[in-house]
């Protein structure tokens, strides 16, 4: 088979995922084929398919698919063993809940309970709940395991992924809404998310007898202790004679786990330093900010990229431009208030941009099992962007994390196929004054003409503007070093 | 004004219950003595809720027919 199996692919035992010729194909075992066909005949996967809440998915039949598809399918067919093979959809931008601000977990728990509720109508359920199992389309979440569907008794009152869904998108939530601890702080080094002994060490004693902390932590952690280690008995699955009776418990569990998420669902105000800065009408007349608008504007119709990568995109005004002039957009900043923002407007204005919670200066490490398993920001980044936005940006680079001008060209370099919108801010600009804190010998030889010989080796100058009245310069350029083979 | 004041006062004293047996529990609580599975905590817990909650299912039952009965009788008067 010429296909590379996906790193991040190998702990469901019913089947995996390969990747060959920029296509996902998910090989399915002989014995999880049955369930699997039943769910994608069901009214449930149908409404979810229709609604994009479900990856697109096709069963590919050898009869009918091209020929170099056909060997493909055969491999797989024959010398895999698989007993079904789908083609999925393949989502521009892969992203990882530690990438996600608050409310992009939010929405993604959201949908895994509508899941879990609409395919139990049918009599499915869910074999886990955990945010690796969604992926966004610009703002929509997006499940993607589908061999996380199987048949359940009608009978069984109890949703075995409970305690996962607390520990991955509950915890986190209630986390970072009562104590400000960041997604990444909490999901990076942790795969299966916060347990409740961990979370219940955090706790105010007033968190600890009350909603939603009372429920979700307290109890689960006193309870636990009461639990022998070698008592397997309440792991048993247990089966009650009356169906109505377990439906009508599952959906009570249901009802209280929907309680406990709107309990915890992020602020839609929060503030944060970063969160007035577009705001705060101190570093652009209204006048200078129309240049800037207008040369950015001036880029996306002459260029019409296709994919726009907007580096410390703060509120987003500039991810939002590009998304109304066509661009599938991620947006990326180092602050969860204000990508929860980006997102909050996007959605409202069905615009396609992807926020991420990522810092440029420390980028998302790969991660999981070898280092394998989720790969980097700069793995998923490189060169697949038309052109990339670092506007106002440059300066905090220099200044606060001390990378040489030239370290960040190499960087844009990798980063765009073909064009770079940049803004150089000089060390007179009153807020490169503020963050020198007293490093003004550093950086008083940052000329435009520096700037400008610091991009040579990667990049042609297409248009530069001066922004009158300001210590600010925007340039077009474009790369003139040839992409990389890798 | 009286009705409104007594069921709030009802209300005052059923959380101070609460608050007490949750702080009891929280006092009694024994320091883990061997490795805990992680889950089993939330597992037990959520089978204590679906005792009740399955409970819950026969008192609605009962409730629903007697409404049922109740307003045949009054069809049929």
């Amino acid at each position: 088979m010429t296909g590379s199996v996906l790193r991040s692919s190998f702990r469901d035992p019913a089947g995996y995922v390969v990747s060959q010729g920029g296509h996902l194909f998910r090989l399915v075992r002989p014995e999880a084929v049955s369930e699997l066909t039943e769910f994608l005949h069901s009214h449930a996967c149908r409404k979810l398919l229709e609604e994009g809440q479900l990856v697109g998915s096709t069963v590919l039949d050898p009869q009918t698919c091209e020929p170099d598809l056909a060997a493909f399918l055969h491999d797989c067919l024959n010398r895999c063993g698989a007993g079904m093979v789908l083609e999925h959809e393949r989502i521009f931008f892969p992203s990882f809940p530690y990438e996600w601000p608050p409310e992009m977990l939010y929405a993604a728990a959201e949908l895994t309970l509508d899941l879990a509720e609409i395919s139990l109508q049918e009599g499915f359920g869910l074999k886990d709940a955990t945010p690796y199992n969604v992926l966004f389309r610009g703002t929509q979440p997006v499940f993607v395991d589908l061999l996380s569907l199987e048949r359940r008794h009608p009978g069984d009152p109890t949703w075995r992924p409970y305690a996962q869904f607390i520990r991955t998108f509950l915890l986190p939530l209630a986390l970072y809404k009562y104590y400000g601890l960041r997604l990444d702080q909490m999901l990076l080094s942790r795969r299966d998310g916060v347990e409740p002994e961990d979370a219940y060490r955090l706790l105010k004693f007033r968190h600890k007898i009350l909603p939603p902390f009372l429920t979700l932590v307290s109890l689960p952690k006193w309870l636990g202790t009461a639990v022998r280690a070698d008592d397997s008995t309440i792991y048993k699955q247990r089966i009650l004679a009356r169906q109505e009776k377990a439906q009508f418990i599952l959906r009570s569990t249901f009802r209280g786990l929907r309680r406990s998420l709107r309990h915890s669902r992020p602020k839609p105000s929060g503030d944060s330093t970063w969160s007035g800065y577009m705001h705060g009408g101190n570093i652009y007349s209204s006048a200078q900010f129309n240049a800037k608008r207008d040369f950015v504007r001036q880029v996306l119709s002459d260029h019409k990229p296709e994919r726009v990568l907007d580096v410390g995109c703060n509120t987003g005004y500039f991810s939002l431009l590009a998304a109304e002039m066509g661009a599938s957009v991620v947006a990326i900043d180092q602050d969860p208030v204000v990508v929860g923002e980006v997102w909050r407007t996007a959605k409202s204005r069905n615009l396609d941009v992807l926020p991420l919670v990522v810092d440029l200066n420390r980028p998302t490490p790969a991660i999981g099992w070898q280092n394998e398993e989720c790969p980097s920001f700069l793995d998923r980044a490189k060169e697949r962007f038309d052109t990339v936005f670092m506007l106002a940006v440059v300066h905090h680079m220099i200044v606060t994390e001390r990378v040489p001008l030239a370290r960040i060209f190499d960087l844009a370099a990798k980063l765009t196929k073909d064009l770079l919108v940049i803004e150089f801010v000089g060390p007179g600009d009153p807020m490169f004054q503020r963050l020198l804190r007293g490093r003004d010998e550093l950086h008083k030889g940052l000329t435009p003409e520096v700037f400008e010989s610091s991009f040579l080796q990667h990049f042609e100058i297409v248009r530069c503007q001066i922004i009158e009245g300001t210590h600010r310069r925007l340039y077009l350029l474009r790369k003139t070093t040839p992409p990389s083979s890798g | 004004m009286l009705k409104q004041i007594t069921s709030r006062g009802k209300a005052l004293m059923a959380l101070r219950w609460w608050v007490t047996v949750l702080i009891l529990v929280a006092a009694c609580e024994r320091p883990l003595a061997a490795y805990t599975d992680p889950g089993s905590g939330a597992l037990l817990w959520q089978l204590i809720i679906a005792a009740f909650v399955g409970a819950m299912f026969y008192v609605r039952r009962i409730a629903h027919w007697i409404r049922n009965r109740y307003q045949h009788r009054n069809d049929a008067g």
